[in-house]
């Protein structure tokens, strides 16, 4: 029953660092890649009007 | 003659604007080219999956012929995504391109990856249902995996090379090996 | 009683790891430390270009071009794993083998890309050592890449080790997607670096 417990509280622990991560790097990558392809357009709107 | 034929073939295609327009297009030509170098983390990464599994190095618990009927739809898709943006590449800097070595030397090796490839998929088919839950393919087989791997990764390391200018009909010396090899025209002015 | 109560004070520590990590990171990239930092390590960065490793990146190109050649071929290696390990957990691709199979397999290929990768990423930035300690790009692929390693062995494998059926479907989900992200921005910021210096 203990190594069921364990084993539950385990996974519960691991699902949620794993959700963590998983919404830290989604966000990061939205600004991130928002950012690169904004400056792009920016920077192709410089160039050719 | 030949190269005559392909010097005049680049010329032809270097007259066209958008061939210009692409060449000095700083973000365009650098997407093409990115999106040619990234694809071929789906194209050969899928290849590779399958080529491992023939040798026994990757799933081999899982059918050989699964893996080859389902990996080959994404490698195919990455694979028609690399030819268009190399096709679209060549046709940015047409004449370097084509008296370039190693350009010439990555399209042989291509064709010799598409025969490998049929012949491959031809002794495949044939054969695989005697030894598709094998954790190794047949002799024959692992031979092809082997020298799809060799090639594979010759074109990339070719491929790359393309960038560097050693032998460059531009800068060698007229009528050296160099030339040779490149198929440099005596007295060309475009380059 | 006293079982229950050790689970308790044992569980959530990797949550609360990953919480503090973050939060770390976050106070480092906004505050000053991040400078200080990165004015200290130029001298290391120095000392890059004159390893044996450096030299050789400098002096023979075709050297450099061959280890980046084997550093993209080595990526693609790692990037099928991923693929097909992340097309399992999304249900696109070999639904009907055990994934234990296919995650468990995928992964040896991973470790072995991963190590090829980084070998001949060490190798080619002790070459350009000098320029990339410039590159803001260059500083965020080793924080994805970084993220990437620390989430496929303190989170995702273990967890991974787990019987399927007991983890949520929106988790496995959400693993196979930032892991995905993770991989390609890496190799997308690695590009980058290619172009930023020429």
């Amino acid at each position: 029953m203990s190594e069921e417990e364990s084993n539950a509280g385990d996974i519960k622990d691991l699902q949620c660092a794993a959700v963590a991560i998983s919404v830290t790097t989604v966000v990061f990558f939205v600004i991130y890649w928002a950012v690169q392809i904004n400056s792009v357009r920016e920077l192709l709107e410089l160039a050719y009007g | 003659m030949i190269n005559q034929l392909i010097y005049d073939f680049a010329i032809w295609v270097d007259g066209f604007a958008w061939s210009t327009l692409l060449h000095e297009s700083y973000y365009m030509y650098n997407w093409i080219e990115s999106t040619h170098v990234l694809t071929l983390i789906l194209c050969l990464g899928m290849l590779f999956v399958i080529d491992l599994r023939m040798l026994g190095y990757a799933l081999p618990n899982v059918p050989a012929s699964d893996i080859a009927r389902r990996l080959n739809l994404p490698m195919l898709i990455g694979f028609v995504v690399m030819f268009i943006t190399g096709v679209l590449l060549f046709y940015a800097v047409p004449v370097r391109t084509a008296q370039s070595v190693w350009f010439r030397a990555k399209l042989i090796l291509l064709v010799a990856c598409a025969i490998n490839a049929y012949l491959f998929h031809r002794r495949m088919t044939e054969s695989v249902s005697s030894w598709d839950h094998d954790a190794k393919a047949p002799d024959r087989i692992r031979l092809g995996a082997i020298l799809s791997l060799a090639f594979w990764t010759l074109v990339v390391i070719f491929g790359r090379f393309i960038a560097y200018d050693w032998f460059d009909c531009e800068y060698t010396d007229p009528g050296s090996f160099s030339q040779v090899l490149s198929g440099c025209i005596a007295g060309q002015e475009i380059f | 009683m006293s079982a229950s109560v050790s689970t308790t004070s044992n569980s959530y520590r990797k949550t609360i790891t990953v919480a503090i990590l973050l939060a770390m990171v976050l106070i480092f990239s906004l505050t000053d430390l991040r400078h200080e930092t990165w004015l200290r390590l130029y001298e290391f960065f120095l000392w890059l270009e004159k390893t044996p490793f450096g030299i050789i990146g400098k002096t023979w190109g075709a050297v450099f071009a061959i280890v980046e050649a084997f550093h993209l071929l080595a990526m693609a290696l790692l990037g099928g794993a991923v693929i097909v390990s992340d097309a399992r957990l999304l249900g696109w691709l070999f639904v009907d083998v055990p994934a234990r199979e296919i995650l468990d397999r995928a992964h040896k290929v991973f470790v072995a890309g991963l190590i090829v990768v980084l070998a001949t990423g060490v190798f080619m930035a002790c070459g350009v050592a000098g320029k990339i300690y410039w590159l803001p790009v260059f500083w965020y692929k080793m924080l994805v890449l970084a993220t990437g390693i620390f989430f496929v062995f303190f989170v995702r494998r273990p967890l991974l080790r787990h019987p399927l059926e007991e983890i949520h479907p929106w988790v496995l989900r959400s693993i196979a997607i930032s892991s995905m992200l993770i991989w390609f921005t890496v190799a997308a910021t690695g590009r980058w670096i290619g172009f930023a210096g020429s």
